[in-house]
Parts: structure tokens; sequence; C-alpha cells
């Protein structure tokens, strides 16, 4: 799984930074990066989601990893 | 009385008692609003000053880490799957209930209250108290309005210390009626044992478990009551009021109308009838805007929404006319700064549209009118129509009725 941040959406409030610093970072002018990790912590990347202001942010699966798209399966059927 | 009519009227009571405005630098472009709302290094909270024994120290009003602490813990309420559970449990029964019980005997409805009425089972469930009736009505109804009132005091018509003073009275009844035994209840469940999981998802628990002061949470839940009201509750009714205007203007009929049509009408609801007239905002350093204007460290800006969302150099010459069929410039959200932006931006607007993605929530605010469109809904324009007594875009009073033939929704095609 990995994070994948919207350019128009992003506005650079800087709560997925102040959230998850190795996960995000604020560069110059530009959007939210997403830095890259090997094994990023879902439940981390899922607040980054909600807390996310503008909503600029979803979670992808990595198409090179099955095991991490099956996860995202198991978490996408979970019940409220 | 269309928002048209209303910035008229605002505009002479402006003339004669500019209120809150007096005292602040005014931003009303839209690129400029957009960078001192951005620039939370630059520019730190200063709305509702007035209010702030209602909604101080609140998600609102705090700035720095503990504004980010308090977004970061009331977020819980806006994951997907709660937002989901509140629409499909919460918001279209109530709707599809409340329009059954007014619609039995009459073919009218009045929409003011009935947007307060569903958005306030929305807070209630939010937030988690009660939503009791006694014999004499709906007991949180009636704090409502006083605290609608309250909350917005800096724009009100009326006498500020009776509003206050009304507001007082309903925030002592409402928290010790329904807040209070509700923390207390929270309390107990935590003390005999159940887990923070056990408790209902809601404000009110997530707050207990973090151990805030009462004060604190009595605040919150007044912001979350009205909050989750007064805003949906009047862009609701702006969406039918300028929607009829729209099309009496096309009489030759709309092209490309249907199912799709209803969020791009409460988007452009959203951007053309802002309800609140501005957000303050203290500057912090100096600070040069995109349109050359300088702001000094030391001063109070209010940052006049509505001007911004009609600022033609970004909306283009017919920024000043109501178009769901407009092209929305390229980088903007359709309702421009209607939520605000920034960190301080509306915590509820995913709840209010959607959460964007297809797979996720459709908003509230498109359901509902939907739902109103696909039973007829028509604006009769000579029934009586109040405005509320505050410089918001507010109706106080606005009907509708209810007729298949020539409704909104069969011009539109949502029948």
């Amino acid at each position: 799984m990995r994070a994948n941040v919207n350019d128009t959406r992003c506005e650079r409030t800087g709560f997925c930074v102040r959230l998850a610093p190795d996960l995000f970072a604020l560069h110059g002018d530009g959007p939210a990066a997403v830095l890259a990790h090997p094994d990023p912590d879902l439940e981390l990347l899922r607040e980054a989601q909600d807390l996310c202001p503008t909503r600029a942010i979803s979670i992808v699966a990595d198409v090179a990893d099955p095991a991490s798209r099956a996860r995202e399966q198991r978490i996408e059927t979970e019940s409220p | 009385m269309s928002c048209e009519h209303r910035q008229n009227e605002r505009a002479i009571k402006m003339n004669t008692d500019p209120g809150p405005l007096a005292e602040a630098t005014l931003v009303r472009g839209y690129l400029d609003a957009k960078q001192v709302l951005n620039d939370a290094t630059r520019f730190s909270q200063a709305s509702k000053r007035e209010s702030a024994e209602f909604v101080g120290d609140t998600v609102l009003t705090l700035d720095g880490e503990e504004h980010f602490g308090r977004r970061r813990l009331l977020s819980r309420l806006m994951r997907h799957r709660v937002l989901v559970h509140f629409e499909e449990t919460v918001i279209l029964p109530t709707v599809h209930e409340i329009l059954a019980r007014e619609l039995q005997d009459a073919d009218r409805l009045e929409l003011v209250r009935f947007g307060r009425l569903v958005f306030l089972q929305l807070a209630a469930s939010m937030i988690g108290v009660p939503i009791p009736h006694d014999r004499t009505g709906h007991v949180l109804e009636r704090h409502l309005y006083p605290l609608i009132e309250a909350v917005t005091v800096e724009w009100s018509q009326r006498s500020h210390s009776e509003v206050l003073g009304d507001g007082r009275t309903a925030m002592r009844d409402y928290v010790s009626q329904l807040v209070q035994p509700a923390i207390e209840e929270r309390r107990r469940a935590l003390a005999a044992g159940s887990a923070p999981d056990d408790l209902p998802p809601d404000l009110l628990s997530l707050m207990v478990v973090e151990g805030f002061a009462d004060a604190t949470i009595h605040r919150e839940a007044v912001l979350f009551l009205v909050a989750s009201t007064l805003n949906n509750a009047a862009t609701l009714t702006h969406a039918i009021d300028e929607t009829d205007r729209w099309l009496r203007s096309r009489p030759a009929g709309v092209e490309g109308a249907g199912d799709g049509i209803v969020s791009s009408i409460v988007h452009e609801t959203l951007r053309y009838c802002v309800v609140t007239p501005a957000v303050f905002r203290h500057c912090d350093a100096d600070t040069t805007l995109p349109s050359g204007a300088a702001l000094r460290h030391g001063e109070l800006v209010a940052v006049l929404l509505p001007d911004a969302n009609r600022d033609e150099r970004v909306w283009g010459h017919d920024a000043g006319v109501f178009d769901p069929q407009r092209s929305v410039p390229a980088g903007e959200k359709p309702y421009g700064l209607a939520f605000g932006a920034g960190v301080h931006a509306c915590l509820g607007r995913p709840l209010v549209l959607g959460t964007y993605s297809e797979d996720l929530t459709a908003g509230m605010l498109g359901r509902i009118l939907h739902e109103l469109l696909r039973r007829g809904a028509r604006v009769d324009r000579d029934a009586t129509v109040e405005l509320a007594a505050s410089d918001q875009r507010r109706f106080e009073r606005f009907e509708v009725r209810f007729e298949h033939a020539g409704s909104l929704g069969e011009s539109l095609g949502i029948m």
C-alpha cells in the first residue's frame, strides 16, 4: 500500500507531515510529497487520509506487491 | 427573495452599521483570500471573538498544536465508514420520515425548519446526545435556535446583549439536560470496565476518553450543534430558491441536465450564496498579497468570502450569475471558498459534499436536494418568505409546494 496526493486538491495544510513525517513531506511551494517507505503503517495512512481537510490523500495498492493488494481488500470489506 | 435581494439589503445595512468589519482590513479578492486562509504561519484565527463563551477553545478557534490535536481527534468522526453510517442510518431515514409526516395532509413544506430538523438529527447523532420530545415539541430544537443566533451574534441585527443572554440560557439548558448526562453516562461505562471502543462513536465519547474538561466538551458540543445545522439548512433553501430562478430564466429548458445536475447545483449554490459574510484572521507578519495589497503585522483581517467567490478575475464576467453549468476555473473547486481553506477549512466538508471518490458517500446536501426535487418541490413566489435578522445570507422561513407538473425536478429531468 502507498499514499497518493492529489496535487490539485492539496492546499499544503501540512497536517499529513505533522502526523506522519516519515511518510509525507512539504518541499518549496509544491503540494505534499509522498516519501518512499518499505512498509508504511496503514492505520497512519488512513488517519492522514481522514485528517486532510481537502481530502487530497488516497491510498492505493502497490501493484507490485500482491500481499499489499490482499490487505487492502480485507480492510475495504471491514464492517463499520 | 434571492441572494441578490439579500445582498442589496445587506449593503444598505452595512452602510449605517458596519459591525465587526469596521475595525478590520477587508480582503475581497479570491486569490488574496485564498492566501490569507492558507498561510497559517502568517495568519492566526480571529473569528468568533464575540461568541467565545459558546465556541472558544474549540476546533474552530484554536491554533497551532492544540488545534492540530483537536482536529486530529475530531477527524475520526469524518471517516468514510462513519459518514456512510450517518448518511444511511440518520439523514436519509430522517428525510423520508419528515417528508412523509409533513406531506401526509398537505402539499407544502417550510424548508428552513425541515433542513434544521434533518441536520439536527445528524448533529445529535454525531455529538452523542438524545433527541427527546416533550409535550411542547422538540427539546433540542428549542435549544438550537437561540444557540445559532448566539454563535453568529457578530452578524445579528438584534440587540447583541439580548442574543447572548438568550444563548446563555439555551446553552445552560442544552448542557444540563442533554450534554452533561451523556458525558456522565460515558464516564460510568468506562469506570465499569467498558473499553473506549465500546462507547458509541461520537464526539462526547472521543472527548471523554481523552480526558477533556467538561467546559471544553460543552463548547465543542455547542459548535457541532450549530455548525451541523445552520449553513446546511441555509444552503438547502438557497439551492431551491436559486434553481427556481435559474430555470425561470430559461423557459426553453436546460440542456444536459439529469441526475448529475444536482451536485452541480449544490456546488454553485455554495459558491454563489455563501452564508457567512466574513471570517477573521490576525496578521502575524507583514505580508504582500497576490493583488499587491500589503498587510501589516498586528492588523485584524476580514476575508469577505461572498466577494471572493464572485471575483470576476477568477470566475469570469458572469461570476455574479447563478449558473450550475458554469465552467470551473482550472485548479479551483466549484464551490470556491465556501468552506474556507487551509487548516481551518470546514471539518464537515466531506459530510456535506461526499468525499470525492466515486465509491464514497454522495454528499448529504445532494441526496436531500435530489429527494426534494424528485418529489416535485417547486417555489411558490406568492408564499411568505422571511429573512433572518442577521447579516448572514439565510432565510428564517421559506415555503415550497409539492406538485409534479411544472416542478423543478421535472424541468431538470429528475422525477
